[in-house]
Formats: C-alpha cells, structure tokens, sequence
C-alpha cells in the first residue's frame, strides 16, 4: 500500500477523498467489525474508530490507490490492539490453535473429507455462519478477506502484515477447520 | 508449500481415495490457486485440464467451490446502523 510517500492534500481534497474513496466501504467494513467482534455496538466502535484514524492519517494515503485494502488493514490493527482486550474474543487462544496446526504434519491426514457437496449447497446461511463463527480469529479474518471480500492473496499479505506464502498456509488451515465444523455440524443433523 | 514424499505415501496408504497422478501434490497446491484466481493461466489449463480426467481432484474442487460460494452467497449481510456515517462525519469536522 502506499505508505511510502506522504501526500500534501488540501482540505478540500481530504474531504473529498474521505467521502468519495473511503466511505463507500463502510458496509463491508461493519460486516467485516461485525464478524470480527460479534457485536453490533463493537462493531459500529470499530468501524467509526477506524475511519477516524484513516482521516488522521490520510496523507499516508495516495489518492486512486487501492483504498478498501488500505482501509480493512487499519480496521484489522484497530481490532487487535485495541479492541481484542475489551471483546469477548478469548485472547491468545487462537495464536496456540495457530501455532498447533501450523507444526502438525498430521493435520491434513486428520481432517475429514467426507463433506459432500450437495450438503454444503442444501446448508442455509446460518448453519455456515455458525461454522464460520466457531473459528479462531486469524482463521476466520482469512475465509473472510478472501471468499467474502474477494482480496487477492497480495493484498491479504498487506492487510495482515504477514507473507503470502503464510496466506496461503493459513487459508488451507482455515478451509479445513471450516469443512470439519460442517461435517461435525451435518452428522448432527442428519445430513447425508 | 513445501510438499515431501514421506507425505506422499503416508497418504497413498491412508483409506481415503486419492488422485493416481504421480503429480497428485501439484494438483493438490494448484487446487486453491485456480479457486482464488491466483493462478497463471497455464496452470489452470493444466488443473482444468487434469480435472477432466481425474475424478478426486474434480470432487475436491467442487467441494471447495461449493463451500466458497456459500461464503459469498448464503451469510447474513449487516446493514450499517442508522446515524453511524453522520456521527462519523461530525466528529471528523469537530477534531478538524
């Protein structure tokens, strides 16, 4: 993204660069705060926190470039330093669940693979969401980022801070939890 | 991802039915690429093609794209609380 060179914007132009490049993002962003911190007043806090902060920060921010990656990385680095203390997300888990999987050479023998496709296709939205939902953080921001708001694994890298080949590792991790939530989840429903 | 052939025959004497492509990790690390869009387009023609022919590696695929697309599709989508766009542009013209 583009920190490297700080702009000089006029008023004017920060004003318009807020209102024309940054706001139109804001019900991805409040979904996404939602999901993050599963409550509305949180997430509104998160979202108006971090468009603040964008404001303060604008001139790191050149006009025309890609201000939605720019935007989820602020609100992501909100939620962590700020926010993870006062939500109810459970802290440090997720990181030991992290570091578990990512040293098992196990793990991809373990998880099943039975899920069909026509279960997943016949599953309404809630069931998915409570799946979804039962992830730690780091994996759920990842099926996030990528199948709901369509970033590249580039821009994953830059919104997380982390190198793309950890993307990848972390989205496959994800994507199997995710499966084995599903599959958990229809045996106990009687799914085929 | 860095794949080794210990992997490999450990899951070629698993129970679970396994793509018979002596690539079958190529197939397997190019699987989320084309899903995603992240790959060149001879990989993709290499995976699409390999798909034709390989009926795991297709199941695989639909499975992942099944689960992707109801990510996209099927979760409830929050509408934005009403006042939170005015409250963000007031306090933006106070602390300015």
């Amino acid at each position: 993204m583009s920190e490297l060179s700080r702009q000089n914007y006029s008023n004017k132009q920060k004003i318009k660069i807020f209102e024309q490049e940054f706001l139109p993002h804001i019900d991805s962003m409040y979904n996404f705060a939602y999901r993050l911190t599963f409550d509305e007043d949180d997430a509104k806090d998160l979202v108006q926190e971090t468009f603040l902060k964008a404001f303060r920060f604008i001139e790191s921010f050149q006009e025309g470039t890609n201000a939605k990656a720019w935007l989820f990385r602020i609100l992501k680095n909100s939620f962590i330093n700020d926010f993870r203390k006062k939500s109810k997300e459970p802290a440090k888990v997720d990181y030991q669940e992290v570091e578990t999987y990512y040293n098992s050479d196990e793990v991809d023998q373990s998880i099943t693979t039975d899920l069909r496709v026509e279960t997943v296709q016949d599953m309404i939205g809630d069931e998915v969401s409570v799946a979804l939902n039962a992830l730690a953080v780091d994996f759920r921001t990842v099926i996030i980022l990528c199948d709901l708001e369509g970033f590249t694994y580039e821009e994953m890298a830059k919104i997380l801070d982390i190198p793309i080949g950890t993307v990848r590792s972390r989205l496959h991790r994800a994507r199997n939890l995710l499966k084995e939530k599903l599959q958990s989840y229809a045996q106990s429903m009687g799914y085929k | 991802m860095a794949v080794t052939s210990t992997k490999f025959s450990q899951n070629k004497n698993s129970s679970k039915k396994l793509c018979q492509s002596d690539e079958y990790h190529r197939y397997k690390d190019l699987l989320p690429l084309v899903l995603d869009g992240e790959a060149s387009l001879d990989d993709k023609v290499l995976f699409e093609n390999h798909i034709k022919k390989c009926v795991i590696c297709a199941e695989n695929y639909r499975l992942e794209l099944s689960l992707k697309e109801s990510i996209k599709t099927k979760l409830e989508f929050k509408k934005v609380p009403d006042g939170l766009i005015d409250s963000i542009k007031d306090k933006i013209r106070q602390n300015h």
